[in-house]
């Protein structure tokens, strides 16, 4: 309490702030997401379970020990942080190994991504995502990736963790990780010929994975033209541009979704801001955007005023991950980019799932803590030697 | 993607709810009631009641044998199949069509769930077998088939009204679903130029003419003179309109198509009237004017004879008529001359539909005019080498008669809903097509044919009958069939100024086969029935 760091007071009241527009967003979009689950969800919940609140109680059982779960994040130093960081990885990969064993390994909708421990049921990819990104800000803090050998063990673990998540198969939560891991290496100094190598080769596996597996092409055009096949691919868009229709510019207000009655599929999950689109309209979706944005803006703020490297790139992982995932969830649901399987953070059900959230967001506030940050010259400029920005 | 969500959620958004609506609401039809049919003095003719149709929606239904049981007893289904289809995972089930009320309501208190009830409407025709080509059929979900419910189903059928229920995804009525009543509109009533009492004049003649001549099939047609109105049209075989025979669908076709509009045949003597009509109107035709006949007569070489092998020796004009001698005619047709005989023939409507309003019609076949010879105008003068619809003959016969001027020949009288007369069948007098003097001349010829000659067995006593005979011979596959006849009578009444006019067709009777033996006689019938009906003139 009485150890300041050496900073003033308008240093602290800002770094307060920053921390606050950490905080505030993710456990503002976890009570939207409690409210909207249940709006959701309530109709199908009472027919497949007998409980409208079947969901929502799991979604508290998550957000509960989420909240207790962001605290002891927040308060965990950043030093044990970057050497456990290592470890935390390799449990990752070998949660992720174990949703193979059969009877650990729960499939369902032709996917083994969960693993059933019997009182809790969760997937590891939603820890090992958070995990890379750790391990990855440990590496890049101790070698910057300006050099393509500092790049191996990186990318080698990268590979292992996407290729785990790939084979069960989860393609949405593989792109989103492999974006993620992109975007870090990039700020952490990436050279730029490196940059563009990478992206042209990221543009060729596209094709590629086209090819392996024809499905995708049939789900590329589901997403231009929903219509085309209104009961098949392009189904679910077509449900939730009605959603959003529906909404219009103010919504029909909370829980008087139609589409809700079973037309909107996974409209607890993937499709629930399909469902905030239609009970509080653009403007409520706007304002759903402007919270994420703000998470995201004090994230990557966090990262560029932080002084030890471990610190910067920890931060900006993290943020990073939250947002790409958050970006590439309404970008399906608006029928902005081919639909793709995402949970939306923070707010879509998902006990475990929120629990990571919330203590990522509480290991991204805890930066903010004053300790040693400082405050870096901003001199970066497009095109420059690389994008290092951290 | 804000954008994205703004153009989705602001710019399309109405034009996506109206399609999204269409999702979440259930919708059950209230089918219209069909208009009724009547005749001309509201006697119903064909007429709607209403019976139900009952569905199931197997999800909402938890004790499935037990409902299985229920349904499969009231409705007289077969359990297992019902059974089978309550265990399907089909959103919805048709359980049965056409149930009574009764039925209906003991279903419905029988407490079994997720029953839907919608009405429906079956057609009803009192008189079973009557008018049935016109008429028609409705299929099974109320559309008009043939006839006037075919021809005018649009005005029959009025505007369905729906119930719409706010549902889920698979149908189930939600919690707090709210329910829309949209009241559909009644089709509207029909009254036809029909008479049922005349109508049932001619379907008894026409039967009975079925069954004493043995004859492949009968036709007949009354219709005011003046009007083109039609009192009464009947054709056997037919059937019960309340028992369609759908199983042989050739059959029905046959059976159901109106062939007294839709099918062409040669003529014969009854198309007399026609070039006698041009032969007056050309003022070919004089008291002192002597025709010979001698029992057969040479054009281009050929040999044509007429019916009566000995001949008729040297007549007028009027005796040619009253003897129907073929002779007589030859010579009238030459004497017009191709391109008189056929604007003569235009001009009476032999080869142009008569607008009648019914589907189906057909149309009259001639040679095409530029290359008839003489031959075949002799021959057309006494009604061969022509084809023509029975009602194509009968309202020329009627334009020859009534004064000169065409007529439409019509079945209905009007069309009207609670909002008014939608339709009326009333047209304006057709064009002359022979003077008022030649027609009444004309009529005195055919009034001869009746009183002292072919058409003799057509006379009523208390009313002046003009007519004519006709006995066709058949053709099969371009051959004259031997032995197959179609004898016909055109018969107008009173003769000296007509009100209606009568044809009546015999097709292929056994034994006697002269028109004026197998037709004349159930005109003369149905005229004196008609006018202990309908009164004498006075």
């Amino acid at each position: 309490m009485t150890d300041n760091g050496g900073f003033n007071v308008s240093e602290l009241r800002a770094l307060k702030k920053l921390r606050m527009m950490i905080i505030v967003p993710a456990i503002a979009l976890s009570v939207l997401g409690l409210i909207m689950i249940y709006s959701a969800s309530s109709y199908s919940a009472k027919i497949n379970y007998g409980d409208a609140f079947f969901y929502v109680k799991k979604q508290l059982l998550g957000f509960v020990p989420g909240l207790l779960l962001m605290y002891a994040a927040y308060k965990f130093p950043s030093e044990k942080l970057k050497k456990l960081s290592t470890w935390a990885l390799a449990v990752s990969v070998i949660l992720l190994a174990a949703v193979f064993i059969p009877g650990l390994g729960q499939t369902s909708y032709g996917a083994t991504r969960w693993i059933n421990l019997g009182f809790i049921t969760f997937q590891p990819s939603e820890i090992a995502k958070f995990s890379l990104m750790l391990f990855l800000a440990k590496m890049y803090s101790e070698k910057p990736p300006r050099s393509v050998k500092y790049l191996i063990l990186p990318f080698i673990a990268a590979a292992v963790v996407l290729a785990l998540i790939m084979a069960e198969p989860n393609m949405s939560v593989t792109l989103a990780v492999a974006f993620a891991v992109l975007l870090v290496t990039v700020a952490a100094g990436l050279d730029n010929k490196v940059v563009v190598a990478l992206t042209v080769a990221a543009l060729c596996l596209i094709p590629v994975l086209i090819i392996a597996e024809p499905y995708r092409v049939r789900r590329l055009l589901a997403f231009l033209d929903p219509w085309a096949n209104p009961k098949d691919e392009g189904y679910q868009l077509i449900q939730s541009y009605y959603a959003i229709g529906d909404g219009g510019l103010f919504g029909v207000g909370l829980f008087n979704s139609r589409q809700k009655y079973l037309f909107l599929p996974f409209a607890e999950s993937d499709f629930i801001f399909s469902v905030i689109a239609e009970e509080l309209g653009v403007i409520g979706c706007l304002f759903v955007m402007a919270l994420y944005l703000v998470f995201i803006y004090a994230g990557i703020k966090t990262a560029f005023i932080r002084k030890d490297a471990f610190s910067r790139q920890a931060a900006f992982g993290l943020t990073i991950m939250i947002a790409v995932q958050a970006l590439l969830n309404i970008a399906v649901v608006t029928g902005s980019v081919p639909p793709t399987g995402l949970p939306l953070p923070f707010v879509s059900a998902g006990g475990s799932s929120l629990m990571v959230f919330l203590s990522a967001a509480g290991l991204t506030a805890g930066f903010t803590r004053a300790e040693d940050p400082v405050k870096l010259p901003k001199s970066h400029k497009l095109f420059h030697r690389s994008y290092n920005v951290l | 993607m804000a954008i994205k969500l703004i153009y989705v959620g602001a710019v399309r958004a109405g034009d996506l709810r109206v399609k999204a609506l269409e999702q979440w609401y259930r919708d059950v039809p209230i089918r219209a009631e069909r208009g009724a049919i009547l005749d001309r003095n509201g006697v119903v003719l064909a007429a709607s009641s209403t019976v139900y149709t009952l569905y199931a929606r197997p999800v909402e239904i938890p004790l499935k044998e037990q409902a299985a049981r229920i349904l499969s007893e009231t409705l007289e289904l077969d359990y297992e199949t019902l059974k089978g289809k309550l265990d399907s995972r089909s959103s919805e089930i048709t359980l049965k069509r056409g149930v009574d009320k009764q039925k209906m309501l003991e279903i419905v208190d029988s407490g079994v769930p997720g029953i839907y009830v919608s009405e429906d409407i079956k057609r009803v025709y009192p008189y079973g077998d009557f008018l049935t080509q016109v008429l028609g059929f409705t299929s099974s979900d109320v559309v008009g088939q043939t006839g006037l419910e075919a021809y005018y189903d649009k005005f029959l059928q009025g505007t369905d009204g729906y119930v719409l229920t706010a549902a889920d995804l698979v149908g189930r009525k939600l919690p707090e679903g709210e329910t829309y009543y949209t009241e559909g509109t009644p089709g509207a009533d029909m009254y036809l130029n029909i008479d049922v009492n005349v109508q049932s004049i001619v379907e008894n003649a026409v039967e009975r003419a079925m069954l004493n001549h043995s004859a492949k099939a009968v036709g007949a047609i009354v219709m005011e003179c003046d009007t083109g109105n039609i009192l009464a049209m009947a054709q056997a075989p037919s059937f019960d309109l309340n028992e369609v025979p759908r199983d042989d669908v050739k059959t029905l076709l046959e059976m159901s198509r109106p062939k007294l509009i839709s099918d062409v045949f040669e003529p014969g003597s009854t198309f007399k009237i026609i070039t006698s009509a041009l032969a007056i109107e050309a003022g070919l035709v004089n008291d002192s004017k002597r025709y010979y006949c001698g029992g057969s007569m040479s054009v281009d070489n050929q040999k044509i004879r007429c019916w009566r092998p000995q001949g008729h020796g040297s007549q007028t004009f009027a005796e040619g008529v009253k003897n129907s001698c073929n002779c007589v005619f030859m010579q009238a047709a030459m004497e017009l001359g191709v391109d008189r005989f056929y604007e003569g023939l235009a001009a009476f409507g032999v080869t142009e539909k008569t607008g009648i309003d019914m589907s189906g019609e057909g149309a009259g076949l001639t040679i095409p005019q530029s290359s008839v010879k003489n031959v075949d105008l002799a021959r057309i003068g006494f009604g061969q080498a022509v084809a023509m619809t029975p009602i194509e003959l009968l309202c020329a016969a009627a334009a020859a008669v009534n004064g000169g001027y065409k007529v439409t020949p019509k079945l209905v009288a009007k069309i009207e809903d609670e909002s008014g007369i939608l339709l009326t069948g009333e047209e304006p007098r057709g064009e002359r097509v022979i003077s008022e003097k030649s027609s009444e001349i004309l009529r005195g010829m055919l009034e001869a044919v009746v009183l002292e000659g072919s058409g003799k067995n057509a006379a009523v006593d208390g009313v002046r009958i003009g007519g004519k005979t006709g006995t066709a011979q058949k053709y099969e596959n371009g051959q004259i069939a031997r032995g197959k006849y179609i004898s016909t009578f055109i018969g107008f009444a009173p003769a000296d100024d007509p009100e209606y006019i009568a044809l009546f067709m015999v097709d292929e009777p056994v034994g006697a086969y002269y028109g004026g033996v197998v037709a004349a006689p159930y005109v003369g019938e149905i005229y004196l029935n008609m006018f202990e009906y309908l009164g004498y003139p006075s």
